[in-house]
């Protein structure tokens, strides 16, 4: 039996895991759910010895495992796969098979046609449909999916931590793994499955735990769990959010349209954005809403799809041409693509608008930039001892602030805001939402992609649901609610969903 | 609190920090240099060992500039020996032909760091391997167009500006001094500047930021190219003569000199100030080690074993944040 008992984890001012307690036995496989950022990955991470808990122990029949290496994780019979693979890509799929320990010679030299030949009659037993010599980073991720999984396998683990390890497998493979997660079963594994879909919980799973805002909220047999009430648990309410008053949008002609958008991702992908306009777009993570938004700023290579930004068509190659068009985009990794981190405030608010700020020498004029600075400061109410400190000293709110008007001093007629309130406090995130609704109000049109649901019935006027890169739903009035979104996100009413 | 505050002090520290140690240094070196040569401090000598340093600072003006994007110049060696012989065998000694000579040096050394700048940039060949190709493609280049003996020699005017003197001073530490403060404020007080930190910094919020990477790269490059010709046609002022292999003395000092001032190896932080002080410290340093008369084999071990202790160093002000 696996035992978690008070686990408590923070991560700098959010409290991931909140004195939870679990326990997993063999033969019955537990499935883990909650929304993003509900703590179920830390949780696993923890079990799995790749993190330590602040407080609290785990157990592994009887023993203590609390806060093992990864490695001796391993050597105990923990196996964790993640959503991110672990794989060499350079290596082929039989070098990764046998990476601990690979046929030796008896003189020490590797046996290469051995790890070849076992390494097949690994894959063909597992019935994973792949070469041994093949290179990894040539498979497709579903595959290398599959390879992680029958690595993991192989190792015959005691317990076997799965978080999302459906995320990159298609139906076929989904029930593939579902075979080999019931032969762990029986060979005795205790089993932790972490999935966004439900229906992959009710046919894996024998028993369940439901976690929100980092705390557990049921952990009871499946069947006693009805698909509503499980979203019900999940999504709750959040507590202490005010959200300003939904303002109509103006209307007019669109600021913003999308047509038949395709790439690698996103496979033919349409919007209209109108001036006031809150367009929201939600689903689960991955699903193409970052490649969609990007693609709108032009950092995103279509392979065909028409743009119009007001009333004219146009061939958004890199960013600067969309910022021209006025486009501003809030990307979601502030620390890597938002901000300079080693410099001033100042600095890192000017970067957009350093054309309007210097002569036609490139001389910056200074004083205008310290003007924009002290605004920009008392407006958002930034807390930082001078405009010269480096941005990443600031916490991470401000940080946040700091980054949104960066592109606010743009003045953008549409604004793509690529889940800006992730991992922000609650002061701040009312602040950001009150800056959305009056910019809305004032005419720009605002694309919100938000990983809560919440965040999007709240602000958005309309939201488009992504699945695997299309639009599955669009939601609207009476019909926008955030449990709506939560079963469009998980394919729920593909059917009944108004197609887009 | 006190934790954040530490935290704080040390996103801003290297920048100031390491000019200043570097300056520290510089001053601690002269007293052990007074204590070992009378005069050493006497500020005619101050003065020739900054007229002294002036080539390597100039050298690396460029190497500052693409360090702060985040690359390198290898190809320093060669574009200097280029720029100097293309210079003396058109000039020949000839005060006539000066002009075209300086003009040919500069383009030479221009047009070197723009294919290093387009190779870098629009072929994403690595600059470590981009400018140690082209390094060696202008030394065969140099080869062929001398044959093997350089010809020619510095004419009068480019002597006087490398030798000479205007009252008190060298003229080519005020040349150094100029550049200096110019490279400084276009590092400081202009756009493109800002763009460099930035893209040294971060390429990918500098791309997400709309500005053109590729154009900061390649022009980045061809200063650097630009600077080395300069270098060279300076130093052919000093030798009088162009000679193969003139180069290659300022490729490792060039970057030691940017690292010594606090520059950080992977880009966006840094200053020219900084290189400035240290290529002067680099040159008190041969000066003293050659007074104290130690084998040329040491001097190099200590040379190399002050550039590891300053990187050591830099790298201790800035750990809390790691």
């Amino acid at each position: 039996m696996l035992v978690l008992q008070s686990i408590e984890k923070s991560f700098g001012a959010t409290r991931a895991v909140r004195d939870v307690t679990l326990d997993a036995t063999s033969g019955a496989v537990l499935g883990l759910v909650g929304e993003n950022g509900a703590g179920k990955s830390s949780l696993m991470k923890i079990a799995g010895g790749i993190i330590r808990p602040d407080q609290g122990v785990v157990r592994l029949e009887g023993a203590s495992v609390t806060g093992l290496s990864p490695r001796s994780a391993l050597a105990r019979g923990i196996v964790s796969v993640f959503q991110e693979l672990t794989l060499i890509r350079s290596l082929t799929v039989g070098e990764n098979l046998s990476l601990l320990k690979p046929p030796i010679r008896s003189w020490g030299s590797i046996d290469k046609a051995r790890r070849l030949r076992e390494g097949q009659e690994t894959l063909d037993r597992f019935d994973v449909p792949v070469r041994a010599s093949s290179i990894v980073g040539e498979l497709t991720l579903g595959q290398q999916q599959m390879v992680e999984i029958i690595r993991a396998v192989t190792r015959r683990p005691k317990v076997l931590l799965l978080d999302e390890a459906t995320a990159a497998l298609g139906a076929p493979e989904v029930k593939w793994l579902a075979g080999i997660v019931a032969a762990e079963r029986e060979r005795g594994t205790i089993i932790l499955f972490i999935s966004h879909r439900w229906e992959e919980i009710e046919s894996f799973c024998q028993r369940v735990a439901i976690m929100r805002n980092g705390e557990l909220v049921a952990h009871s047999a499946v069947e006693d769990v009805s698909h509503d009430r499980a979203v019900e648990l999940m999504t709750g309410r959040p507590l202490g959010i005010a959200f300003p008053r939904k303002r109509p949008a103006s209307g007019g002609t669109d600021l913003l349209q999308a047509e038949g958008l395709e790439s690698d991702v996103l496979h033919g992908v349409g919007l209209q954005l109108a001036p006031g306009e809150i367009l929201g777009v939600g689903g689960l993570v991955g699903q193409g809403q970052d490649a969609l938004l990007k693609s709108l700023f032009g950092d995103h290579p279509l392979i065909s799809g028409t743009i119009t930004v007001a009333g004219k068509r146009c061939d958004l190659r890199k960013p600067s041409d969309a910022i021209r068009r006025r486009i501003a985009y809030v990307p979601q990794e502030r620390k890597v693509e938002g901000l300079l981190l080693h410099k001033s405030i100042a600095v890192n608010l000017s970067l957009a608008i350093l054309r309007r700020l210097s002569s036609w020498m490139g001389l910056i004029d200074h004083k205008r930039e310290q003007q924009i600075l002290s605004q920009s400061i008392d407006r958002l109410k930034i807390r930082a001892a001078s405009g010269a400190e480096p941005v990443g000293a600031l916490s991470g709110g401000n940080q946040q602030k700091v980054l949104l008007q960066k592109w606010l001093l743009t003045k953008p007629t549409v604004l793509l805001l690529n889940d800006v309130t992730r991992g922000v406090d609650i002061g701040t995130k009312t602040q950001i939402y009150d800056i959305v609704v009056d910019l809305a109000a004032s005419g720009v049109g605002v694309l919100l992609y938000s990983t809560d649901a919440h965040e999007l019935v709240e602000l958005g006027h309309r939201v488009l649901v992504m699945i695997d890169g299309r639009i599955n739903a669009e939601l609207s009035g009476y019909g926008l609610t955030a449990e709506a979104i939560v079963r469009a996100s998980i394919g729920q009413e593909v059917r009944d969903g108004a197609a887009a | 609190m006190t934790n954040t505050r530490r935290m704080r002090n040390s996103f801003a520290r290297p920048v100031v920090l390491a000019p200043l140690t570097i300056t520290g240094c510089t001053v601690l070196l002269f007293l052990v240099g007074s204590i070992l040569a009378r005069g050493f401090m006497a500020p005619s000598n101050v003065l020739m060992l900054l007229a002294l340093s002036a080539d390597l600072g100039i050298a690396a003006i460029g190497e500052t500039v693409v360090i702060l994007t985040g690359g390198i110049d290898l190809s320093i060696a060669w574009n200097v020996t280029a720029a100097s012989i293309i210079f003396t065998g058109i000039t020949q000694g000839n005060e006539g032909h000066l002009w075209i000579g300086v003009a040919a040096g500069l383009g030479v050394g221009a047009l070197a760091g723009l294919a290093n700048g387009l190779g870098i940039a629009k072929l994403n060949i690595s600059p470590i391997v981009m400018t140690l190709g082209m390094n060696n493609i202008m030394q065969g280049l140099t080869l062929i167009y001398s044959q093997g003996t350089p010809s020619g020699s510095a004419p009068a005017s480019i002597k006087e500006i490398a030798t000479g003197w205007l009252g008190p001073i060298p003229i080519i530490v005020l040349v150094w001094i100029g550049l200096a403060i110019v490279v400084s404020a276009c590092l400081h007080a202009t756009r493109g500047g800002r763009y460099l930190y930035s893209v040294g910094e971060s390429p990918m919020v500098s791309r997400l930021t709309g500005i053109d990477n590729d154009f900061v790269l390649i022009a980045a490059y061809t200063v650097s190219g630009f600077c080395a010709g300069l270098t060279g046609i300076l130093f052919t002022g000093f030798s009088s003569m162009s000679f193969l292999g003139m180069g290659d003395q300022f490729v490792l000092p060039a970057i030691a000199a940017v690292v010594l001032g606090g520059a950080s190896i992977y880009g966006g932080r840094g200053s020219y100030a900084g290189t400035f002080v240290g290529a002067f410290f680099l040159t008190v340093l041969t000066t003293v080690l050659a007074i104290v008369n130690i084998s040329i084999g040491f001097r190099n071990i200590i040379y190399g074993l002050v550039i590891i202790a300053a990187v050591l160093l830099y790298r201790a002000y800035t750990r809390e944040r790691e």
